[in-house]
């Protein structure tokens, strides 16, 4: 696996989470064609002829399908097998991890608005912070400034959304965050990889 | 005690009765029963479930009695899904209050529905147990109101350390519980 360092400050900001959001269904059919040794090119050929995802419209398909490839690229041989192997709650936490490592934008909300939450034992978010949040980014990052927005509408959706599909947030009218204990296992290995940053932005 | 005691003592014919199987007939009505005690009368209550069961255990017995201690339930889940020790380790690193909220995230009703559901295995009654220990990360009312879609028509008693009116829970006979009307007093 390539250090974790080289990586971050390659990731630029991007939205598009817009396109592909928890997806949990999808990131773990493509984490078993991984598993089988197919490549990211074959997985591709074979997602789209024989609609794996049962989407609707390939177009959205091949939309989210190189976010769901590129989360599952960053998965190693554990996290790849924990995913198969285990249960659905151990999945959905190894796919928040992998939409964190891949997405900066996803990773630092986590980082600077859900992390400060459960450290204070606030467990309430509210529509103001998505907004204080994207607002904060918006002046700091030109490119970010430059989305319609109907782009920063949809991105605090998802923001909100991924957190329900992942057992953190109750639902979006109550707002009510939850904190969720992580397995032993996960938690020393994203330790032993040193990629603990991501269970503390999970609350851990 | 003596009111316990005798109160204790009327369980055991309750069950033998052919109509606590067969359920109250009526309507669709579900058997659910509460046997409320005073919290400082558990160990005795926890002796005396042990008699019950005992009692209804030899071979042939027409009453197979499963007993579901939520308190250990909740220890054995946390066991299964690997975060028994990072309980503990939470406690110390983020406090009770983090605990707390992470256990009560935890220990939602379906977890222990799953549970009961794969153990239940020909079983026909279900006794409920460990409703204070598992206070506050699970109220048991939470439980009873989902029990229903997983054990179907099977009688249950639960155990409770509080007071029932066939209307309100009050654990501890302190804290109320949501309002509770489908279960029977299972002991006047």
């Amino acid at each position: 696996m390539k250090g974790l360092i080289s990586m971050e400050t390659r990731l630029e900001y991007t939205s598009a989470l817009t396109g592909a959001a928890f997806m949990f269904y999808e990131f773990k059919q493509v984490v078993i064609l991984k598993e089988q040794g197919l490549s990211d090119k074959e997985i591709r050929a074979k997602v789209i002829t024989e609609n794996i995802f049962q989407h609707e419209k390939i177009s959205s398909l091949k939309r989210g399908l190189p976010y769901i490839l590129r989360r599952v690229n960053v998965l190693d041989e554990k996290l790849r097998s924990m995913v198969i192997e285990e249960g659905t709650e151990i999945g959905k936490i190894i796919n928040l991890y992998a939409i964190m490592k891949t997405n900066r934008l996803f990773f630092e909300f986590m980082e600077e608005v859900i992390y400060e939450k459960l450290q204070s034992n606030n467990y309430i978010l509210e529509k103001k912070d998505l907004n204080m949040y994207f607002t904060a980014k918006a002046e700091q990052n030109e490119s970010i400034a430059s989305w319609t927005e109907a782009t920063i509408k949809k991105l605090k959706h998802v923001h909100s959304k991924i957190l329900i599909d992942a057992g953190m947030l109750k639902d979006m009218k109550s707002g009510e965050l939850n904190r969720i204990i992580i397995d032993d296992e996960i938690k020393s290995h994203l330790i032993e990889i040193c990629d603990s940053k991501y269970l503390q932005a999970m609350g851990e | 005690m003596s009111n316990l005691n005798s109160r204790l003592e009327k369980i055991i014919p309750k069950i033998k009765e052919d109509k606590f199987i067969e359920g109250r007939g009526l309507g669709n009505e579900i058997s659910f029963y509460v046997f409320d005690y005073k919290p400082e009368d558990e160990l005795a209550v926890r002796d005396y479930i042990k008699i019950i069961k005992k009692e209804f255990s030899y071979e042939g017995s027409n009453r197979k009695i499963i007993e579901f201690d939520l308190y250990k339930m909740l220890l054995d889940i946390t066991k299964d899904k690997r975060i028994f020790e990072r309980i503990f380790e939470m406690e110390k690193k983020q406090g009770k209050d983090a605990l707390f909220k992470a256990l009560r995230t935890f220990a939602n009703p379906q977890i222990f529905l799953q549970r009961i559901k794969e153990q239940m295995d020909g079983h026909n009654i279900v006794i409920i147990t460990g409703v204070g220990k598992v206070f506050p990360f699970v109220r048991s009312h939470n439980i009873l109101n989902n029990l229903q879609e997983v054990i179907d028509k099977t009688p249950v008693i639960m155990f409770y350390p509080g007071e029932y009116s066939e209307q309100d829970l009050h654990l501890f006979g302190k804290f109320k519980d949501d309002n509770y009307y489908r279960a029977f007093r299972l002991v006047n």
